[in-house]
């Protein structure tokens, strides 16, 4: 183990670590803000505005995230009408589209999380909140979704880290997130233990933060089936 | 001129498939009445309760609340439909329901439970809901666990928070469904006593229970629904004392 290489290199690992949280963070806002009403369609009885939903989840489910990256990376660059728009400034950068597949990829399996949160929702409570005269949105609002939340947070806990570990692909095209700096640091000086090694440490720390801050939350937004709680 | 009703409900039916469940119900619940509804299990009590309050869609019938009737409509398909979910959801916020498995929030403390409708569908505001919630609590006697969570009471505390939640909405008339078949045998007794309470002040209820005391020491009136129809109907002591009904008869002997 050559310690030296990596201490002298560790600018460019925080850089990477820079980028990484960055990307997973606003994809995984940016994924939940859709998902949540998105949840709310697929759970329409209305085929109408389900299904377009149901096709929405089915592809990006479908199919790996790196062949959805590279669609949108490489693929719409044949599609002349849409280079000569304002969106192309976006579409041409790496960083924008890594950021587009993920959050599209998060938003999907976000949905299908919530899903099941809300259909999960004991009908006895829903009965609740139908018979003091809520209507449909405000009973989503302020009975289904809440109790949805706290249902599936351990699934969409899950969620955040397959998307921290997703986001290395990244580096596929180019971006320096953190297992991009560690191929940089590979392709210099040929160690490709000691380069991914301290990728793999920074990755443990992260998910050892994310699990820590749902641990929180949990405890937080549990208190009602918590036992030590009795007042 | 004749006192308006608090609640009636004209000829009303109901089925499920091919069961016929309601087969033209008629009863008027006037201010302060307490009505109980006895029969067996499977005789459309709760569908009765429950489609006073459109939580079932009734077949046909009408159903009047303080003098506003529910509007109804036929759609496609021909099946009779709310015309306005709007005046539903206005008309469910003025009678208060009371389940048998006290569907509680159970992400909401007891207090938010009880404000939950009083602000965010009648629009009062937060403090006087939290004044009111107080009152309400107090007077179910379990004022000391607002701060709890449902799942860490009792079978009687929740159901007495239910009875909060319910009142706290100052309703025109409150549907109780079965209040205690959910509780332990011990438990009966405090949820009965609220519901008693509640009586005494004067306040209009339907109760489907099965406490044949309680039907007969509290409600002003007791119906027997028997095959989707009201086969009693009068003051507890002439029912109990002289039933019509050879059913009516077996069901208090069985019992
Ligand atoms: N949603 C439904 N779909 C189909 N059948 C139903 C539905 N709800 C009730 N039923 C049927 O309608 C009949 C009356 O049910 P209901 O729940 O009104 O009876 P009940 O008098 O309240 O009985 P219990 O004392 O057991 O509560 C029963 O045969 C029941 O199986
Ligand atoms: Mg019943």
């Amino acid at each position: 183990m050559n310690f030296s290489i990596i201490s002298d290199n560790l600018g460019i690992y925080f850089q990477g670590l820079n980028n990484t949280i960055q990307l997973v963070s606003i994809s995984l806002v940016i994924g939940l803000v859709i998902a949540v009403p998105l949840s709310v369609i697929r759970c329409s009885k209305n085929y109408f505005f389900s299904t377009p939903v149901r096709a929405y989840i089915y592809f990006f489910r479908g199919t790996p995230l790196l062949v959805q990256m590279f669609l949108i990376y490489y693929g719409l660059g044949q599609f002349e009408l849409l280079k000569s728009t304002f969106l192309w400034n976006y579409l041409k950068e790496a960083y924008f589209c890594a950021l587009l597949a993920f959050a599209l990829n998060t938003a999907a399996y976000t949905t299908e999380i919530l899903r099941g949160g809300i259909e999960g929702t004991p009908y006895g409570e829903i009965e609740a909140a139908k018979s003091v005269g809520m209507s449909r949105i405000k009973m989503m609002i302020r009975i289904v979704l809440p109790s949805a939340f706290r249902r599936t947070l351990p699934a969409y806990s899950n969620e955040v880290i397959f998307m921290l570990h997703g986001s290395s692909l990244a580096s596929v095209i180019t971006i320096i997130d953190i297992t991009g700096a560690a191929r940089i640091v590979n392709s210099r000086y040929y160690t490709p233990y000691e380069a991914f090694l301290t990728a793999a440490v920074f990755y443990l720390v992260l998910t050892f933060i994310i699990v820590f801050l749902f641990k929180k939350l949990e405890y937080r937004w549990y208190a009602h089936l918590r036992r030590d709680h009795n007042v | 001129m004749t006192q308006q009703a608090t609640l009636s409900v004209h000829d009303l039916h109901k089925s499920f498939g091919s069961l016929k469940v309601l087969s033209g119900i008629s009863v008027s619940a006037f201010k302060g009445d307490v009505i109980s509804i006895l029969g067996s299990s499977g005789s459309g009590k709760s569908t009765l309760l429950r489609c006073i309050n459109m939580l079932e869609i009734p077949d046909s019938g009408r159903i009047i609340v303080a003098g506003e009737e529910i509007l109804m409509k036929k759609n496609r398909r021909g099946e009779n439909v709310p015309k306005d979910m709007k005046q539903v959801e206005q008309i469910r916020s003025r009678l208060s329901m009371v389940f048998q498995q006290f569907n509680l929030w159970s992400h909401m403390t007891v207090l938010e439970n009880v404000i939950e409708a009083p602000v965010h569908v009648l629009k009062v505001p937060k403090k006087d809901a939290v004044e009111r919630a107080k009152a309400c609590l107090e007077k179910v006697g379990i004022y000391n666990k607002a701060k709890s969570y449902p799942a860490h009471l009792s079978g009687g505390q929740q159901q007495r928070a239910a009875i909060a939640r319910a009142l706290a909405m100052e309703p025109e008339a409150l549907l109780f469904d079965e209040p205690t078949s959910a509780l332990d045998p011990e438990l009966v007794g405090e949820v009965l006593a609220v519901i008693r309470s509640l009586a005494e002040e004067g306040r209009t209820m339907l109760v489907v229970t099965h406490e044949m005391a309680f039907a007969r020491d509290v409600s002003s009136r007791v119906i027997f629904l028997n095959q989707g129809l009201i086969e009693e109907d009068g003051h507890p002591d002439q029912v109990f004392e002289n039933p019509r009904s050879e059913r009516f008869r077996q069901f208090i002997a069985g019992i």
